[in-house]
C-alpha cells in the first residue's frame, strides 16, 4: 500500500530527468506516479517536437547562417586589429602633443633675461624745454628749491646750452 | 585550411584538444541547437538569426574563457540566454535605434535576407509558422526563469544541474522555476480543452 505519492515538483524533475533514489524507487512501485510523470514527460517531448519542427530549415539556409557567421566574425576580428591600429596612432599623437606642451613650458620658465621695464617715453629735449617754460614763468617762492635743483641737473649736463642758460637764470632769480 | 583557423592566432591551432580548434566545425555542430533554443525564446525567425550569429561571434571571442568544466553546448547556451535577456532589457530601446538607423541600403538588405528558402515548399514554411505561433502561445505565458529552465530542459534534454549552470541560477531555483513552468503549462491545456 502506498500511502505517500511524489509531489508535483518531483514528478515534474523526473520527467526532466532528475531522479533522485527516493523518487525512482516510488516510480518503479507506484503506477499512478509514474502515470502521472508520463504525462509531463509527454508535454515536455512534444514541445520540444514543435520546437524542432518550427525552428527546422533546409541545409541551403544552414550553410548561409553559417558563412554569415563566419563573415562577421573575420569582420570583427579586423575590426579589432583596425582599433587597436587607431588606438596606437592615437596614443602616439597624445604623447606627442603632450611632449610638444611641455617642451613650450619648459621653454617658457627658462629664467629670461631682464628687459628694462619701459617708461612712457618722453624725450629729453622736451623735457627740459617743459622745465624751462616752466622756470621762465614767475617761481613762485615756495618752488625754489626746485629751481636750485633743476640748475644743478644743468651743472652735469654741460651739453645743453639751454640748461646752462636757465641755471643762470635761475641763480640770477635768486 | 578553413576561414576561421587561418583567421585564428597561432598559439589557437596549437590547441587541437579544444572544442574550438575547428571553429567552422563548432558552428555546423551546434548552430541549429542555439537557433532553436534562441527562436523557441523569441519567436522571431529573423532576430533569432541575428542573435545565433551573435552568439558564435561571442563564443570566438571568449573561447579562452571557456574552462571546460562543463559541455561546451552548456557554455554556448548561456551565452544565447544572456544575449536573449540583453535583448529584451534593451527593446525599449529600439525605437530610438529605428529612428537613429537612417541607413538607406538597410531596407534592401533586409528584403534580401527575406527571399524564401529555395529548399522548402511555401506549405512548409506555412506550417512551421504556425506551429512556431503555437509553441509562442504557449511559452510567452511563462516568466522569463521558467520559460529558459523548460525550453533547456523539454529542447536541450538539459539536467537541472546543466541548466543551473547555463542560466546562473541555483539547481533548486531551476527545479521550482521547471515545475512552475510545468504546471502553467497543465493549466493552460486544461483551459484550452474546455
Amino acid at each position: 500500500m502506498i500511502s505517500i505519492h511524489l509531489s508535483d515538483e518531483e514528478l515534474t524533475a523526473a520527467a526532466a530527468g532528475e531522479r533522485s533514489p527516493r523518487t525512482a524507487g516510488h516510480l518503479e512501485i507506484c503506477p499512478q506516479c509514474w502515470e502521472q510523470m508520463s504525462i509531463y514527460r509527454g508535454r515536455l517531448a512534444s514541445l520540444k517536437q514543435d520546437v524542432c519542427y518550427s525552428g527546422g530549415r533546409s541545409a541551403i539556409d544552414w550553410g548561409r547562417q553559417s558563412r554569415s557567421i563566419q563573415q562577421r566574425i573575420l569582420e570583427a576580428q579586423i575590426r579589432k586589429t583596425a582599433g587597436r591600429n587607431v588606438g596606437f596612432v592615437l596614443a602616439t599623437s597624445a604623447l606627442a602633443v603632450i611632449l610638444v606642451i611641455f617642451l613650450v613650458l619648459n621653454f617658457r620658465s627658462t629664467p629670461l633675461t631682464p628687459t628694462t621695464p619701459t617708461v612712457a617715453a618722453i624725450s629729453d629735449a622736451a623735457l627740459i624745454s617743459d622745465i624751462e617754460a616752466r622756470l621762465d614763468q614767475d617761481l613762485p617762492e615756495a618752488l625754489q628749491p626746485a629751481g636750485l635743483l633743476v640748475g644743478e641737473m644743468g651743472g652735469i649736463d654741460g651739453q645743453h646750452g639751454n640748461h646752462n642758460t636757465s641755471h643762470a637764470r635761475t641763480r640770477t632769480q635768486q | 585550411m578553413n576561414m576561421l583557423q587561418a583567421a585564428a592566432p597561432a598559439g589557437a591551432q596549437a590547441e587541437a584538444e579544444s572544442p574550438f580548434a575547428d571553429f567552422d566545425e563548432f558552428i555546423r555542430l551546434y548552430q541549429q541547437r542555439v537557433y532553436r533554443l534562441v527562436l523557441a525564446q523569441t519567436s522571431e525567425p529573423d532576430l533569432a538569426e541575428e542573435l545565433t550569429q551573435e552568439c558564435f561571434i561571442r563564443a570566438f571571442q571568449k573561447q579562452k574563457g571557456f574552462r571546460g568544466d562543463c559541455q561546451v553546448f552548456t557554455w554556448l547556451a548561456r551565452i544565447a540566454i544572456n544575449l536573449v535577456r540583453d535583448h529584451f532589457r534593451n527593446r525599449r530601446f529600439a525605437l530610438w535605434r529605428k529612428l537613429i538607423r537612417f541607413d538607406a541600403s538597410e531596407p534592401e538588405q533586409s528584403q534580401a535576407e527575406q527571399v524564401p528558402d529555395p529548399a522548402s515548399t511555401p506549405e512548409e514554411h506555412l506550417l512551421r509558422r504556425e506551429r512556431l505561433e503555437r509553441v509562442s502561445q504557449r511559452i510567452q505565458r511563462l516568466t522569463t526563469p521558467q520559460r529558459e529552465a523548460l525550453l533547456l530542459s523539454a529542447v536541450e534534454g538539459m539536467s537541472i544541474e546543466e541548466i543551473s549552470r547555463a542560466t546562473n541560477r541555483r539547481p533548486g531555483t531551476v527545479k521550482s522555476h521547471l515545475h512552475r513552468a510545468m504546471m502553467n503549462l497543465r493549466n493552460w491545456r486544461e483551459g484550452e480543452q474546455q
